[in-house]
C-alpha cells in the first residue's frame, strides 16, 4: 500500500513539475518575441500593442530594482545595501535587496527570485562569478537588465569594476609614501615590513601578491615575511601579530588587505600589554576599512595608534549613488549594454581623514598625487 | 562451518524481515545480483512449516515476539546446514507455551542429526531434552555426566560446589501490618489494580511476558504517572511523579534490565553503590571519598560481592555481582519497600541463592518486597502470596496454601477471572 | 580497605598520552626556534587560549552531561557586542555591562537546555535551530558595526599583567578552570552530570532528576561561554559580531582529544585543557618557524589523528 501511494506521489511531481517546465517555455518565447526590436517583426500584431501598453504602464508606475548583495555581514556590505534602496526608491523605483550570505548558491537562489518577481533591473555582486553565468542568460533572455557590481560575469548590460589588484597598488603606494617622508634619512631597503595574508578568496590572493612587493612601491621599505591567516578576524590579527612580535620584533610596518587583521594588528601594539608604547616609527595600512577604522586613523596623527591609512574604492554614498545612475542609465538607454564603469578610489590618512568621516568622500587626495 | 549459534541476546537485522534475515549472506545466490524475493519467501515458508510456525516470511523481525525470533534464529542454522547448533540460555525471556513449543523443535533438530549445545540454569529443562551435562563453576570445566545417572541434587551441588539444603530458602511468614495499599490503580498500561502489601512479605507478581508487570512497578515508584487510583504508604497518599518522589517516599526499584537501567555499566562498582543516596556520603555538597569507600566496603561484605577491587568496572563483572551492585545501590538509599523486577535473570544458582537469602533476610528486618519474575519455580518458591496479572488487568491472587503451578499460568493465560 | 588501581607502564603512557604530547611539541619547537622558549612567547600561549580554554571547558560540561551545543559561538558574539555596546556607546559602567553580558549568555543556555527538553530532541539538533537565532539577535545589536573605543577599565580586565608579567585574564582562567574542575571532580552535583551522561535512564531510575540537570549544565555552560567573552572582547579592545564565532568547534576538538565522550558520562577536565593547549602551541609554533597556512592544517590533522589513536585505544566503551 505504502508502495502505491509513494509511486503515486513521485509520478504526480514529475507530471506536475514537466508542466510547469513547459510554462516557463512558452513565457520566456513570448518574452524574446516581445523584446526584441532590432530583429523582424514579431508573429502577432496584437502582442506587440499588448507589450508596448505595458512598457508605458511600468514606466509611469516606476521601475524596480533587485541587489543581490555578496553577504551583509560587515559595516560597509550592510551600509551599501541600506544606501543603495534608499537612493533607488528617492528616484522613484522599487527596490530591495537580498543576503548573498558569501554563498554562490544562495546567490544563485536569491537572482531566481528576483527573476520570478519579474524586476527590471538586477544588480549582483557575484562571490564566484562563473557560477552565476546561467542565471544571468536567463534574466538577459527575458529582457531583465543585468547589472554586475565589482566582479565580472561572461554577459552583463553594465559592468562597475573595481579593480581589486589596483586597489592594493594604491594602498601600498599610500604606504610607501609614509614610509619614504617618515624614514627619509634611513638607508634604501631599511624599514622592515610584514604582510598579513588571507588567500582564502581570489581577491585576497590578487591583493596579497600587491602588497608583498612593496619595495617597489617604496626605496625605504625592506619586505621582511608574509602571514598567511586562517582567516579574517581581529583575534586572528591580534595573535599573529603577537606571535610575530616574537619571531620578527623588529617590523616596523604592517600591510594587510583586511581590514579584520589590520585592526588586531593594531589593537595589540594600543594594548595595556603592549610591549611597544611609542608608534611614531610605526604603521599599518589597509584596504576597505569601516567608520572604525577611519576613527582610528585620525588618532594616528598624534601618534597615538599605527594603524595610518586605508584606501576605499568610494565611500558608500559614492558608490551606491554610482549603481543607481547605472540603473536610470540602463533602462532610459543613455547606458549603452556592455558599459564598463571604473571606481575611483578613495584615500584615508591622516591628512584626509577629517574630510573623510565629515563627507564621507575626499577629495584632497586622489590618486593623481600617487603617480 | 557448521556451526550455528543462536545468543541469549539475539543479533538480528530488527528492520529486515524473516526471510531477509535467513538468507543473509549466503552463498545461496550463487553470486546472481538481484535478490530473488519470491524465491526466498517460497524456502522461508518451507523452512519454517517444518517448525510448525506460520509467519509470513516478510513479517519484520522488530514486529516478532523473543519467541519467534528464536525459531527465525533455529531455521536460519537449518539454511545453513549447521551440524552443531549452540543454544544460549533460549528459555529466558520466553513464556511457558513458547517454551513447551521450543522443547519440540529442539527434539526435532535432534531428528534431523543436528549436534546441540544447550547452555541453560535451568535443571528441569536440561532433563527435558538434553542427554548428557557438562558443569562449568567459576570459569572452570568441572565434570561431564549423564543426565540418567544424575539427580538434581547432584547436579547442584557440582554447580555451587557445596551442598544446598533446597533450592529456596525457609521463610518467616509476613506481618499483619500493611505497609502499602494500592486501590484502583490504572495507568501506563495497567488497569484497576487492587492489593495490599504487608511488613515481611514477599509479595510475587506472575503473568506472560507484556502481562503489564514492569509496567506496574514503574507506576508505584513513580517512573511513570498514573492516571487514577491511590497508592497509599503507611497511612499517607503518595503523588508520585518521578522517580526522585518514589526513593524520597521509601520505595526503592532493582530493575529489570540489570545492565541498562540498573546500573551504570562502565562506572567502578562504589560509583554505582553510591548514586542513589549520593548525600549520605558528602558533606555540604562535596564528595567525602573515604566515606564512600567505606559505604561500598560494606556492601561488598554484606552482599558478598565477589570482585578485586570495588574501582573495577561494572561491565567486568559476572551476571549475579552486577545484580548484588543494584541491590546495593538501592539498599544504600534505605528504602522500606523494595520492588525486585526479574531478581534472578540470568544469575548462576550459587548467586541466586545468595540473592533468595538476601530477600529473607529484609523481609525479616521488617522490609516489605514486591517481585516480578517469569520464573514459576522462583515464584512459587519466594512469594508469600501471588498476584497474576493478564494484558493489564489484575486476573487473580494466589495464597501460600493454594500454591500450585497450574493455576498461576491459567489466571496469567486469562482462562480464569476471580479476584 | 581498597586497592589503589595500579597502572602498568604501557597503561600510564597511554593516560598520560595528552601531556607527554604537549611536551614532545614544547621540546620541538624550542629546537626549530630560540624564540619559542622565551617568557613573552609563553605568555602569550597562554593569553591567547584564555577563551578557548574557558569554552571547551563549557563544551566539556555539556558534554559530559550528554548533549552538545555547537550554538556557543554565537552565544560569545552576543555576549561581546552587547558589552562592547553596552560600555562604548550607552557608557554603562564596566562592572554592570560585564555582568549583564554573563547573564545574557546564562539565559541562551537555558534556554538551549529548555528547548531540547521540550522539544525532545538532541541538543545538537536543537542547538542547530538557535545558532541561527543568535546569529540574528547578534547582528540586531551590533548592526554590523565593529565597537572599538572601549576604555582603560575594561580592557585592563583582558590585558592588564600583576606582578607585572601574569595577565589578568590568565589568572582570571586559572581561578575559573579550578573552580570548574572541583565541581565536576569533587561534588555531588558533579557526580549526578557525570551519571545523568552516562546512562540518562539509569540515572532517572536511581531518583536522580535528569531534567533539571541536563538544562541546568547548559545555565553554567552559558556562564562561563558569558565570561569568555567578555575576557575575549577585554584582550581585544573591540568586538563585533564575529567574535568568538567558530569556537565551539574548537572546544569539541579539545574535547574529542583528549578522551570526553561523545554520547556523555566520560571526561576530564586537566585533560581537555591539556587539549587546547596542545592546539594552542601548534598554532604558536607554526608561525614561529613560518610553516604555510596549509601545511598546518595537515600537521594539525596528523597531530589529531595520532593523539586520538593513543587516547582512545584502551577505551573499552565508545
Amino acid at each position: 500500500m505504502k508502495k502505491i501511494i509513494s509511486m503515486l506521489l513521485v509520478v504526480s511531481m514529475l507530471v506536475l513539475s514537466l508542466a510547469a517546465c513547459k510554462k516557463t517555455d512558452d513565457t520566456k518565447s513570448k518574452t524574446d518575441t516581445g523584446s526584441d526590436t532590432q530583429n523582424q517583426e514579431a508573429t502577432d500584431p496584437v502582442d506587440d500593442v499588448v507589450d508596448d501598453v505595458v512598457e508605458q504602464v511600468k514606466k509611469e508606475e516606476g521601475y524596480s530594482v533587485g541587489f543581490v548583495t555578496f553577504g551583509l555581514g560587515g559595516d560597509f556590505f550592510q551600509s551599501l545595501a541600506d544606501t543603495f534602496v534608499e537612493k533607488m526608491t528617492e528616484a522613484g523605483w522599487k527596490a530591495q535587496y537580498a543576503d548573498g550570505a558569501f554563498n554562490p548558491t544562495t546567490q544563485i537562489e536569491a537572482f531566481e527570485n528576483f527573476i520570478a518577481m519579474e524586476v527590471d533591473v538586477i544588480v549582483v555582486w557575484s562571490v564566484a562569478p562563473e557560477a552565476m553565468d546561467t542565471v544571468v542568460k536567463t534574466a538577459m533572455d527575458k529582457g531583465i537588465k543585468v547589472i554586475n557590481f565589482v566582479a565580472p560575469t561572461s554577459q552583463y548590460d553594465v559592468l562597475m569594476i573595481s579593480d581589486e589588484e589596483e586597489l592594493a597598488v594604491y594602498c601600498a603606494k599610500l604606504a610607501a609614501k609614509w614610509i619614504d617622508t617618515t624614514y627619509a634619512d634611513a638607508e634604501d631597503h631599511s624599514v622592515p615590513v610584514a604582510v598579513l595574508s588571507c588567500r582564502l578568496a581570489e581577491t585576497g590572493v590578487t591583493q596579497a601578491d600587491v602588497l608583498i612587493k612593496i619595495e617597489e612601491f617604496s626605496k625605504k621599505a625592506k619586505f621582511v615575511t608574509e602571514i598567511e591567516c586562517a582567516d579574517e578576524n581581529m583575534d586572528t590579527g591580534m595573535k599573529t601579530a603577537e606571535n610575530l612580535y616574537i619571531s620578527n620584533p623588529e617590523i616596523k610596518v604592517f600591510l594587510s588587505a583586511h581590514n579584520g587583521l589590520a585592526l588586531g594588528v593594531n589593537n595589540y601594539y594600543t594594548a595595556i600589554s603592549s610591549p611597544v608604547t611609542d608608534y611614531s616609527d610605526m604603521g599599518i595600512f589597509t584596504i576597505n576599512g569601516d567608520v572604525a577604522i577611519a576613527e582610528i586613523i585620525k588618532t594616528s596623527a598624534d601618534d597615538k595608534a599605527p594603524l595610518r591609512g586605508m584606501v576605499l574604492t568610494g565611500s558608500v554614498d559614492d558608490t551606491a549613488t554610482e549603481i543607481r545612475d547605472m540603473c536610470i542609465g540602463i533602462m532610459d538607454g543613455s547606458v549603452k549594454p556592455g558599459f564598463i564603469q571604473k571606481a575611483g578610489t578613495t584615500f584615508v590618512n591622516a591628512e584626509s581623514v577629517d574630510e573623510y568621516l565629515e563627507t564621507g568622500k575626499v577629495t584632497s587626495l586622489t590618486a593623481e598625487d600617487f603617480k | 562451518m557448521g556451526i550455528a549459534v543462536v545468543y541469549q541476546e539475539l543479533i538480528q537485522f530488527e528492520a529486515m524481515s524473516v526471510a531477509d534475515n535467513i538468507f543473509m549472506g549466503l552463498k545461496q545466490d550463487n553470486g546472481k545480483i538481484m535478490v530473488n524475493d519470491k524465491e526466498r519467501c517460497e524456502k522461508t515458508k518451507e523452512l519454517l512449516k517444518k517448525f510448525d510456525c506460520d509467519i509470513p516470511p516478510t513479517t519484520l523481525v522488530r514486529d516478532l515476539s523473543i519467541a519467534n525470533r528464536q525459531i527465525v534464529e533455529l531455521a536460519k542454522a537449518m539454511v545453513k546446514k549447521a551440524k552443531v547448533v549452540i543454544m544460549d540460555e533460549p528459555t529466558a525471556a520466553i513464556t511457558v507455551s513458547e517454551q513447551e513449543k521450543l522443547y519440540k523443535l529442539v527434539h526435532k533438530l535432534k531428528e534431523e542429526g543436528v549436534t546441540i549445545i544447550y547452555i541453560s540454569h535451568r535443571l528441569e529443562e536440561l532433563y527435558e531434552i538434553c542427554d548428557r551435562v557438562s558443569v562449568l563453576r567459576d570459569g572452570q570445566y568441572i565434570t561431564t555426566k549423564d543426565l540418567r545417572d544424575t539427580n538434581k541434587h547432584d547436579l547442584i551441588k557440582l554447580m555451587v560446589g557445596r551442598e544446598l539444603s533446597s533450592a529456596y530458602p525457609a521463610k518467616k511468614p509476613p506481618k499483619d501490618e500493611v505497609v502499602l495499599e494500592v486501590n484502583n490503580l490504572s495507568g501506563n498500561g495497567v488497569e484497576n489494580i487492587n492489593f495490599k502489601l504487608h511488613k515481611g512479605e514477599i509479595l510475587g507478581f506472575a503473568g506472560l511476558v507484556g502481562a503489564g508487570r514492569t509496567e506496574l512497578m514503574h507506576l508505584i515508584y513513580g517512573a511513570a504517572r498514573k492516571a487514577c487510583g491511590t497508592i497509599k504508604l503507611k497511612e499517607k497518599y503518595l503523588n508520585l511523579h518521578t522517580p526522585v518522589d518514589g526513593l524520597g517516599a521509601g520505595i526503592g526499584l532493582i530493575p529489570e534490565d540489570r545492565k541498562f537501567q540498573g546500573c551504570f555499566i562502565d562506572k567502578p562498582i562504589y560509583w554505582n553503590v553510591s548514586i542513589s543516596n549520593i548525600s549520605n556520603v558528602s558533606s555540604h555538597g562535596i564528595l567525602d571519598k573515604k566515606e564512600e569507600m567505606r559505604m561500598a566496603e560494606e556492601y561488598k561484605e554484606r552482599l558478598k560481592i565477589k570482585t578485586p577491587s570495588l574501582h573495577q568496572q561494572t561491565s567486568g563483572l559476572s551476571g549475579g555481582n552486577q545484580q548484588k551492585v543494584v541491590i546495593a545501590k538501592t539498599l544504600a538509599a534505605n528504602p522500606d519497600i523494595l520492588i525486585f523486577d526479574e531478581p534472578t535473570r540470568g544469575i548462576d544458582i550459587g548467586a541466586r541463592y545468595e540473592i533468595y537469602l538476601l530477600m529473607n533476610e529484609l523481609a525479616e528486618q521488617g522490609k516489605a518486597i514486591l517481585m516480578v519474575s517469569s520464573d514459576m519455580e522462583e515464584l512459587l518458591g519466594m512469594s508469600d502470596r501471588i498476584i497474576v496479572l493478564h494484558e493489564g488487568k489484575q486476573a487473580g491472587v494466589v495464597n501460600k496454601d493454594e500454591f500450585c503451578q497450574e493455576k498461576v499460568l491459567a489466571y496469567a493465560s486469562g482462562l480464569e477471572e476471580r479476584q | 580497605m581498597e586497592n589503589r588501581k595500579k597502572l602498568s607502564i604501557g597503561e600510564l603512557i597511554v593516560e598520560l598520552s595528552l601531556p607527554i604530547l604537549l611536551i614532545a611539541l614544547m621540546v620541538f619547537f624550542s629546537l626549530m626556534t630560540d624564540k619559542f622558549f622565551t617568557t613573552q612567547n609563553l605568555t602569550n600561549i597562554l593569553v591567547q587560549n584564555v577563551h578557548v580554554a574557558i569554552c571547551s571547558a563549557a563544551v566539556m560540561i555539556i558534554m559530559i552531561s550528554g548533549g552538545t551545543d555547537l550554538s556557543i559561538g554565537y552565544q560569545m558574539s552576543v555576549s561581546a557586542v552587547l558589552v562592547a555596546k553596552m560600555i562604548g556607546v550607552y557608557k554603562v559602567p564596566v562592572a554592570i555591562a560585564v555582568i549583564c553580558g554573563i547573564v545574557l549568555c546564562s539565559v541562551l543556555g537555558t534556554f538551549n537546555g529548555f528547548m531540547a527538553l521540550k522539544l525532545k530532541s538532541s541538543p545538537m539538533i536543537v542547538t542547530l535551530g538557535t545558532m541561527a537565532i543568535f546569529q540574528g539577535i547578534s547582528y540586531l545589536i551590533s548592526e554590523s558595526k565593529t565597537y572599538h573605543n572601549l576604555p582603560r577599565s575594561f580592557m585592563y580586565i583582558g590585558q592588564g599583567r600583576i606582578f607585572g608579567w601574569l595577565p589578568i585574564n590568565v589568572l582570571i582562567m586559572i581561578v575559573i578552570l579550578l573552580i570548574v574542575g572541583f565541581v565536576m571532580h569533587k561534588t555531588v552535583i558533579g557526580r549526578k552530570v557525570y551519571a545523568t551522561g552516562d546512562n540518562p535512564e539509569a540515572a532517572r531510575l536511581a531518583g536522580l532528576n535528569v531534567a533539571k540537570i541536563k538544562v541546568l549544565s547548559f545555565t553554567v555552560a552559558g556562564i562561563l561561554v558569558g565570561i569568555s567573552a567578555v575576557l575575549l572582547a577585554a584582550r581585544s579592545g573591540s568586538a563585533d559580531s564575529a567574535t568568538g564565532v567558530g569556537i565551539e568547534f574548537t572546544g569539541i576538538t579539545a574535547c574529542v582529544l583528549s578522551g570526553v565522550a561523545l554520547k556523555g558520562g566520560e571526561g576530564t577536565l586537566w585533560k581537555v585543557i591539556v587539549a587546547v593547549f596542545v592546539l594552542g602551541v601548534l598554532a604558536n609554533g607554526m608561525q614561529l618557524i613560518n610553516l604555510g597556512t596549509y601545511p598546518q592544517y595537515i600537521a594539525k590533522g596528523i597531530i589529531m589523528l595520532s593523539s586520538l589513536w593513543l587516547t582512545n585505544k584502551n577505551s573499552k566503551a565508545m
